[in-house]
């Protein structure tokens, strides 16, 4: 199995819950889902790392006021990344059962 | 809810920083995720946010390799790249060439540092704007002089009564004896006021000076504290010091961290100004023209510096309301005293520096960069040609005249820096050497410091931009066509080639004529008749002891086989001599003994002392010759002359004396009395030594420790006392003598490069003259001539410029040799035998070469 980054997983995660979108829209939902703002540029290189990598597509949508008139660019994961993606889930899960147990450890007091 | 648009200098730096490839969807980007942030949390928080993305929209490019991306970096290093490759195809023009600008880069360095370092003393002081020495301006008559030197009157009043006087710093000199267990150290030492310790920004390592108002307090330098063995534990320790007739026991205040060397009050030792003020005789010290010492000032305000002057001008005449002489009080600003030589460096100030030195080396300096720059122009110009396909073909792909120009600026700015690292690795060498001929102590660290580097950096840039400028000019207006044909020629770069190696000829001649001039005169001082005897003499200086002891000493040296005659002299000293008719400046002596026998020195009329008069004691005198022209009498012997010197009033001379040097024979000689009459001390002690008998300075020594106990055992050749005058003559002798070895060198480097060059295109024209039946010998004068013309030329031009040069420096000699026929021979002579000898090296390899090899191409 591949390694993937965890800001890799995220992306790739919200890519695979959308159809179609472009790197803003994913920064948003990353604000929606973490609560937390994640720079643009940083979606870029992720992306275009993913790109590489053979997880993600990309082609050029239609021109909005929004954008100043420029072209954005949309991008879609591939059936390689799902499956990826299903089962590095699928072997998190598993690890994260052994955890479920309390442990005084773990509990704030 | 209206937005306004994201900071327009950010979405530029957007377009700066992002590759052009990915700048649509970037920008379109962050414009979008702006005006979601914009409607979500506020302006001012998107803008920030595009402001910071805009900046890390750089790491796209970090993506990508980087050097495709900066179009000029890319560019220059091509340019080097090609600038290596060329260097290395023409190893040994190139080699020639970067060592020659290593050489005088390396020069230009040296002459800098001890310029520099020269011209910095006091500079580092915080407070040196606001501090003066005083200064006196003494007129006499027609006789100007400058004493730098006050009184300890003097210091009291200005600091009570002038204001504007911040602080008085008085520094009277001495010097001691320690005992440190066998041996004897002898150590100078200042007696100074609490305030000069601030004013220097001494750094105490141990202790402090504390009030520092006890005859007894003294401070010492770390040095002094290491040659003492008291590193560390030196504070309330006893040191016990002679000044003069037995030891006295101080104690260590303090140990402050060695002045810095380019400062001109620097001792090892400080003692406390009340010990002078508690031993000194009254009259030293409330005497107003008593001039022993130097006084500093600090002003509050350095613009009140001629108000000072003139209250100090008002007081002067308050205190010497009777003075006949003209007196100006003056204020010697604190970073003029190194490198002043009018007002002198003595009583606590080190010796002064050599402005001519600095001059002369600057000047030596400047001298081998310009040849050296000069060869490297020329260098490159003639290879140029070679490269005219190259030029051309960058310009037909599309590259401008300023292109093609900063391209060859760039290959200089490479050849400068190979050369910089060079002349770094030859300073680092000869520095050692180079500081002990000039007195310093310059380690490689002196090199690391902020000026230097800058300096040195400037002189690397400098030589870089100018030497690289001309042939960069040049090559860039190549003609296309022409240049691919290989049909262009230097027209315009060859009288300029010409007229540069003619340059440097005149500069390496004028400095192998002034070195030669100087020699000659070096030789001529040095050889001069002094109508003195100075064979076989020895003498004592400045003995520390009371007359008595000095006369006992004669006698014991008397009784020594080896010792022919013994005689005393109290040292020349001077005084003003002033009549009705004539007011002028005098030497007088004291002799005890027959110094005239001693030094055989002729009495021209009249007769010498004899003991066994007794008026001659008192009131008879000798005269030299330069005293009768002077006074203008008749018939000196038996004249009541006007001379006063304390107690000795209107003597009778004599005797005439020859004009004998007694000082170098660097001056004329002044007029001098010399008498018996006991007006002045006794100082040193002349001893004449059997020519049969061997010198076995043991037995002297032995008489010494007998009579002078505990005073170190002294004593010099008077021959070679003589010579040691010209020291500095012979330092400058020395350094234009290296630079002359050094300009020739490079100017004949030069000349090699260039007629080997040159001729390397016209191997087809010789061969074609061989197989016409050219003769040898035609072929070496045709090819000979132009370059001898040059030389011819540069030779003129530098005799010219050496005859200026050195006629000026002469002029300070009244006695000299004459810029003459055989410098002149010597000088063409030298440069035409170099010239030729390289000249025609190369010309022979070309005339010996087989015409069939350069012409089987056609």
């Amino acid at each position: 199995m591949e390694l993937v980054g965890s800001l890799e997983e995220i992306v790739l995660m919200i890519l695979l819950r959308n159809e179609k979108i472009n790197s803003v829209e994913i920064a948003k939902e990353y604000y929606e889902a973490m609560g937390k703002n994640l720079s643009v540029p940083s979606i870029h290189v992720t992306l275009k790392r993913m790109q590489k990598k053979g997880w993600v597509k990309s082609e050029f949508g239609a021109p909005t006021a929004e954008r100043g008139g420029r072209r954005k660019r949309i991008y879609w994961a591939t059936p390689k990344a799902f499956d990826l993606l299903s089962e590095l889930t699928k072997a998190k899960s598993r690890l994260w059962k052994g955890i479920t147990k309390p442990s005084l450890q773990y509990v704030h007091i | 809810m209206s937005i306004s648009d994201p900071p327009k200098w950010a979405n530029w730096l957007v377009e700066k920083l992002c590759p052009e490839s990915r700048l649509e969807e970037v920008q379109g980007d962050l414009h979008e995720a702006y005006h979601w942030r914009a409607s979500e949390f506020g302006a001012t928080r998107a803008k920030w946010l595009f402001v910071t993305e805009a900046v890390k929209s750089s790491r796209i490019s970090s993506i990508t390799p980087f050097r495709t991306l900066n179009q000029y970096l890319m560019i220059y290093k091509n340019y080097l790249k090609t600038g290596w490759r060329f260097l290395k195809k023409n190893k040994l023009y190139s080699s020639l060439n970067i060592l020659g600008l290593a050489m005088g880069i390396s020069f230009c360095w040296l002459a800098y540092l001890y310029a520099d370092d020269e011209m910095s003393y006091d500079q580092y002081l915080e407070h040196h704007e606001e501090m003066y020495r005083i200064v006196i301006d003494f007129k006499r008559g027609d006789d100007l002089h400058h004493i730098g030197g006050s009184s300890n009157a003097m210091s009291v009043q200005f600091s009570e009564k002038i204001p504007e006087i911040d602080q008085v710093v008085r520094i009277k000199s001495d010097f001691g004896l320690i005992q440190k267990e066998d041996e004897v150290i002898e150590q100078s030492l200042i007696m100074t006021d609490k305030e000069l310790i601030t004013l220097l920004e001494l750094n105490f390592s141990e202790g402090a000076p504390g009030e520092f108002d006890l005859p007894n307090d003294v401070i010492i330098s770390e040095t002094l504290a290491g040659t003492l063995n008291l590193r560390g534990n030196a504070v309330g320790k006893i040191l016990s010091l002679n000044r003069g007739e037995e030891f006295e026991d101080f104690i260590i205040r303090g140990v402050y961290e060695d002045i810095p060397e380019n400062t001109s009050v620097r001792r090892h030792l400080i003692m406390s100004y009340s010990n002078y003020l508690a031993n000194a005789p009254e009259r030293r010290l409330t005497q107003w023209f008593d001039l022993n010492m130097n006084t500093l000032v600090k002003l509050h305000d350095k613009s009140t510096v001629a108000s000072v002057e003139e209250k100090m001008d008002e007081l002067h005449k308050e205190n010497e309301p009777d003075s006949e002489a003209e007196v100006a009080m003056k204020l010697q600003p604190m970073s003029q005293i190194h490198l002043n030589q009018d007002y002198g460096h003595y009583n606590g100030i080190a010796r002064g520096g050599n402005v001519e030195m600095i001059r002369l080396f600057a000047g030596i300096g400047i001298f081998c960069l310009i040849i050296s720059m000069i060869n490297y122009s020329n260098f490159n110009i003639s290879l140029y040609i070679n490269r005219s396909r190259e030029v051309a073909l960058r310009k037909v792909i599309g590259a401008e005249k300023k292109s093609i120009f900063n391209q060859l600026i760039a290959e200089s700015f490479l050849s400068s820096f190979i050369a910089g690292v060079l002349a770094l690795l030859v300073l680092i060498l000869i520095l050692p050497m180079f500081s002990s001929f000039v007195g310093k102590s310059y380690t490689v660290d002196f090199l690391i410091n902020m000026r230097f580097i800058i300096g040195a950096l400037a002189i690397l840039t400098a030589t870089a931009i100018i030497s690289g400028f001309y042939p960069a000019l040049i090559l860039s207006r190549f003609s296309i066509v022409k240049s691919l044909k290989g049909e262009q020629k230097i027209r315009s770069g060859k009288w300029i080639t010409q007229t540069l190696l003619g340059v440097q000829f005149i500069l390496a001649t004028g400095l192998v004529a002034g070195m030669l001039t100087m020699r000659k005169q070096v030789k001529f001082l040095s050889t001069f008749d002094t109508k003195v005897d100075l064979e076989n003499v020895v003498y004592h200086d400045y003995i520390p002891a009371e007359e008595g002891q000095i006369k006992k000493f004669m006698l014991d040296l008397e009784q020594l086989p080896e010792v022919d005659q013994v005689a005393a002299i109290s040292g020349y000293n001077g005084t003003r001599l002033n009549s009705e008719e004539v007011q002028f400046d005098v030497r007088h002596l004291r002799v005890d003994r027959n110094l005239m026998n001693l030094l055989d020195i002729e009495i021209v009329s009249g007769r010498n002392f004899n003991e066994e008069i007794i008026s001659d004691r008192e009131q008879g005198v000798l005269v030299n010759e330069a005293f009768v022209e002077r006074m203008g009498l008749e018939d000196p012997v038996g004249q009541i002359i006007p001379f006063k010197y304390n107690q000795l009033e209107h003597p009778k001379v004599i005797g005439v004396v020859e004009d004998y040097h007694f000082e170098s024979a660097r001056n004329v000689v002044d007029p001098l009395v010399i008498y018996q009459s006991e007006q002045y001390p006794l100082q040193s002690v002349y001893v004449k030594l059997n020519r049969a008998a061997t010198f076995d300075s043991k037995r002297f020594e032995q008489l010494w420790a007998k009579n002078f106990d505990p005073f170190p055992f002294e004593y010099s050749f008077l021959e070679e006392a003589y010579l040691d005058a010209y020291e500095a003559e012979n330092q400058m002798v020395q350094l234009v003598g290296i630079g002359c070895v050094v300009s020739i060198f490079l100017a004949g480097m030069g000349l090699l490069g260039i007629v080997g060059l040159q001729l390397n295109q016209r191997f087809k024209e010789i061969s074609i003259r061989k197989v016409l039946g050219a003769s040898s010998i035609n072929l070496y004068s045709v090819f000979t001539k132009k370059y001898i013309l040059i030389v011819t030329i540069g030779l003129t031009g530098g005799l010219s410029l050496g005859y200026y040069l050195i006629e000026d420096w002469l002029g300070n000699y009244p006695f000299r040799v004459d810029f003459g026929a055989s410098i002149i021979s010597v000088t063409v002579l030298v440069t035409l035998a170099i010239a030729l000898i390289t000249i025609l090296a190369q010309v022979f390899k070309v005339v010996r070469a087989n015409p069939v090899k350069f012409l089987r191409d056609e």
